[in-house]
């Protein structure tokens, strides 16, 4: 029976059935082995969608779609151009920074690489840098940012993490505490590499006036940076009240103030926006189905007592878990990932001493790198698609990229520290 | 609740404008020739799992139902989940109308 259903569900994966069919598959033969009412998984579908969380992943997606229709790249860019242009390698860091906040919004689902790729493509080869080099820039930037504050997949975990009840409680505000000194690691190690590798290209003089006509041009989406990540970290208001403000404010901003977004526009935005969140959540509360099975059958625990039977060290743990995430960021997409893997990872975590918080700072970094990682890493599919490149030009373009950010996952997976600090205080 | 109503309503969206998240690994690696075969036992083994859900679903609603849980204000919650069968039905609709849609192509 085992056997048979495993082959149905590995058939279905292969054939390219939606993941939320193959999980509930999944979900429906467990409950009919263990003898569970099936009608759990209605009620399980509920339970999830009243997380009081919840409301903010709609609201925050479609936020990011509604930037990404209008002009405010071109403004971003401009303005960032007037700030950092005259630094070595600026045009290049400046665009790390962009596309990391750009995605922490939409959530890496290659939009970035569409909406601002391809504004910066052209930008950068014409500040004088290679194309192999911007090929890399742009297809790594698609998924940095994961760990910024409001990234998706982050609320994601804390979500699934805190569902699971393994002892050691969090909010979800500490994962953005957590994430953000690892995210600035990543971002600095990839701009002391940029400057250093571009000291000898020309650089454009420093021009107050340009600075100020740019800070004119984007004075209604300046204040948003800040009243998101202050909002979060201060903690006054939830992050639900948050992402329904910033929602009100960039649709009054984009539609009433700017006028780029038409009202006749609006629907499509919103159908696409409802469409990706409609999708993620439907995977998530299938998944958690099937993780009441998981729990009933005791997995974790299993897994845990034959993981510790292999390897009693904790840091051994980590690089092999290293290692396995790599893989699966390669194959599966992030929500999906996330979605399958905390359930069974988080239990065998806790029992190595590995604090949730820290789990998923090092989950998360491992899926951004493996969005790029070849041979099946989906950014280079994205990046070659809409540049019109092979795909091993791109293998190429991005191999220095993935090698540093290797380095500083390195870090942060052996130092707890640098994402558990503020335990500390 | 509204995410509940928003996610379904997404989710049928997604299954018409084939938006709905996928392995599409063996797409990649496979000849043209396969990509039929191949739909429609995803699409039909969807259907099947759709429907399944949808039964089951109007169990539980009817279990609301019947222990009269309160919902939002006048409207019990019997009523408010009634969008999971009725969600999981024109899903599982969907996916079969594709199969025949990929016999035809």
């Amino acid at each position: 029976m085992t056997i048979l259903a495993v082959i149905v569900l590995v058939l279905m994966v292969l054939c390219g059935a939606p993941l939320f069919a193959v999980i509930l598959a999944g979900a429906i033969f467990g409950y009919l082995a263990s003898g569970i009412g099936l009608s759990v998984i209605a009620a399980e579908l509920l339970r999830l969608t009243d997380t009081p969380l919840l409301v903010a992943l709609p609201l925050f997606t479609f936020t990011g779609y509604l930037l990404a229709a209008s002009d405010t790249t071109q403004r971003l860019l401009r303005l960032i151009r007037a700030l950092f242009g005259w630094m070595p390698g600026g045009m290049a860091i400046v665009g790390f920074m962009l596309c990391a906040v750009f995605t922490a919004l939409t959530g890496a689902s290659g939009v970035t690489i569409v909406a601002l790729g391809a504004i910066l493509f052209p930008m950068l080869l014409k500040a004088g840098y290679s194309e192999k080099f911007s090929l890399g820039h742009i297809t790594t930037s698609g998924s940095l940012g994961l760990l910024l504050v409001p990234s998706i997949p982050l609320i994601l975990y804390g979500i699934i993490a805190q569902q699971l009840d393994v002892g050691e409680e969090f909010a979800v505000e500490e994962l953005f505490v957590a994430g953000f000194v690892p995210f600035i690691l990543m971002v600095l190690a990839l701009s002391l590499w940029t400057a250093f590798r571009h000291r000898k290209l020309p650089i454009a003089r420093f021009d107050p006036l340009e600075l100020w006509q740019a800070v004119k041009r984007c004075k209604w989406e300046l204040p948003l940076p800040f009243f998101i990540l202050g909002g979060i970290y201060a903690g006054f208001i939830t992050i639900s009240e948050v992402a329904a403000i910033t929602a009100l404010y960039v649709l009054v901003v984009e539609v009433l103030v700017y006028r780029e977004v038409a009202f006749n526009k609006l629907p499509g935005v919103i159908q696409e926006s409802m469409m990706m969140v409609g999708s993620i959540i439907l995977i998530l509360g299938c998944a958690l189905a099937l993780t009441n099975y998981f729990v009933d059958i005791q997995v974790a625990q299993k897994m845990f007592a034959f993981v510790n039977d292999q390897i009693s060290n904790p840091l051994v743990f980590l690089m092999l878990l290293n290692i396995f995430l790599l893989l699966v960021g390669a194959l599966l997409d992030i929500f999906s990932a996330i979605v399958i893997l905390v359930p069974l990872l988080l239990p065998v975590a806790v029992g190595y001493g590995i604090h949730p918080v820290h789990l998923g700072v090092i989950l998360i970094a491992n899926l951004q790198i493996g969005y790029f990682t070849p041979p099946v890493g989906m950014n280079l599919f994205i990046a070659s698609y809409r540049f019109k490149r092979s795909i091993l030009d791109l293998y190429v373009a991005t191999i220095p990229f993935m090698l540093i950010l290797l380095a500083v996952l390195m870090l942060i997976t052996y130092v707890p520290f640098l994402s558990t600090w503020y335990q500390h205080f | 609740m509204s995410v509940l109503w928003i996610t379904l309503v997404g989710a049928m969206v997604a299954v018409r404008q084939n938006g709905h998240i996928r392995v599409d690994l063996m797409e990649r690696f496979l000849p043209p020739s396969w990509s039929k075969p191949t739909a429609v036992l995803a699409n039909l083994s969807a259907c099947m799992v759709c429907l399944v859900v949808c039964y089951f679903s109007i169990v539980f609603v009817i279990g609301e139902y019947q222990d009269s849980i309160p919902g939002i204000g006048v409207v019990p919650s019997w009523v408010l989940v009634l969008i999971i069968p009725c969600a999981s039905f024109v899903m599982g609709f969907r996916f079969a109308l594709s199969i025949f849609l990929k016999a035809d192509e």
